[in-house]
């Protein structure tokens, strides 16, 4: 869990967890896809981060803008009202797919 | 028989209420015959899960851009390539089913991340003969993937040449 400073005097927490990516061909179009799919059944904001770049875990096109290879950590945060649910579930997914 | 039609064959019919500006056209990428996506065998694409489009079973091997727009993200496998248009679609080319397993054989690139491309300019080389000898179908979705911002409107063409119209996206309100 990650504190962040939004706005003076106000606090937000989030959710986050971090993946390394196990499978060869790293996060390709296909299984990206899949990914976005989930993440977009959810409310919260979902992003995903590699290095200093951030994208929209709801977007295809900022997903593989990433570029995330075999061996890349990732960390993954959920910020809304069913952000636990879709941790668990982001996380099953990486932990099942990559 | 509507003579009128035939005395006016190519009149274009009244100003439909949908404002122009608003659409744009995606060019076809490779020449070859049309299928329709969801007739595609790699499932993720028939279900859509990349995006809304069509299909085109390539006779060469060269992609060529679609649109006006920048390079958003190119395996680096070379097998896929999107393009984010000039009006905001995003495009992706995926050539193939399972040519990730290619590791970049038999794909060149003639593009990189980040450049920005016209419509018509030469983006990927794939080698037909041998992708298919390897045992790897060459069927090209041509998708969409922010496609729930859009209409689209696909070609009823059954075989197109690069550069023919396949798509008209209008900006969905």
């Amino acid at each position: 869990m990650r504190l962040s400073k939004v706005n003076e005097g106000e606090v937000m927490i989030m959710k986050e967890f971090q993946y390394t990516i196990k499978d060869p061909n790293g996060l390709h179009a296909r299984p990206a896809g899949l990914l976005v799919k989930e993440a977009q059944k959810y409310q919260s904001s979902v992003k995903i981060t590699k290095g200093e770049k951030s994208a929209d875990l709801k977007r295809l096109f900022a997903v593989m803008g990433l570029n995330v290879k075999c061996g890349d950590t990732v960390t993954i945060t959920a910020d809304g009202p069913d952000e636990d649910q879709a941790m668990n579930t982001l996380k099953e997914f990486f932990m099942s797919n990559f | 028989m509507n003579l009128f039609k035939s005395f006016f064959p190519r009149k274009p019919a009244k100003e439909e209420n949908v404002s122009s500006e608003f659409c744009e056209t995606i060019a076809s990428p490779v020449t070859g015959k049309v299928i329709p996506v969801e007739d595609v065998s790699d499932q993720t694409f028939a279900d859509k899960v990349l995006g809304d489009g069509i299909a085109v079973e390539p006779t060469e091997g060269k992609v060529y851009s679609p649109v006006d727009g920048e390079i958003s993200s190119l395996i680096d496998t070379f097998h896929a390539v999107g393009i984010t248009s000039a009006g905001g679609a995003e495009i992706l080319i995926h050539v193939g089913k399972d040519t990730v397993e290619l590791k970049g054989r038999y794909f060149k690139s003639h593009v990189e991340e980040g450049q920005k491309v016209k419509k018509g300019d030469l983006l990927l080389e794939f080698d037909p003969g041998s992708i298919r000898a390897s045992g790897f179908e060459l069927t090209t979705p041509v998708v969409i993937s922010n496609y729930d911002e859009f209409i689209i409107e696909k070609t009823s063409k059954n075989y197109v040449t690069y550069g023919d119209v396949l798509m008209i996206l209008k900006k969905n309100e």
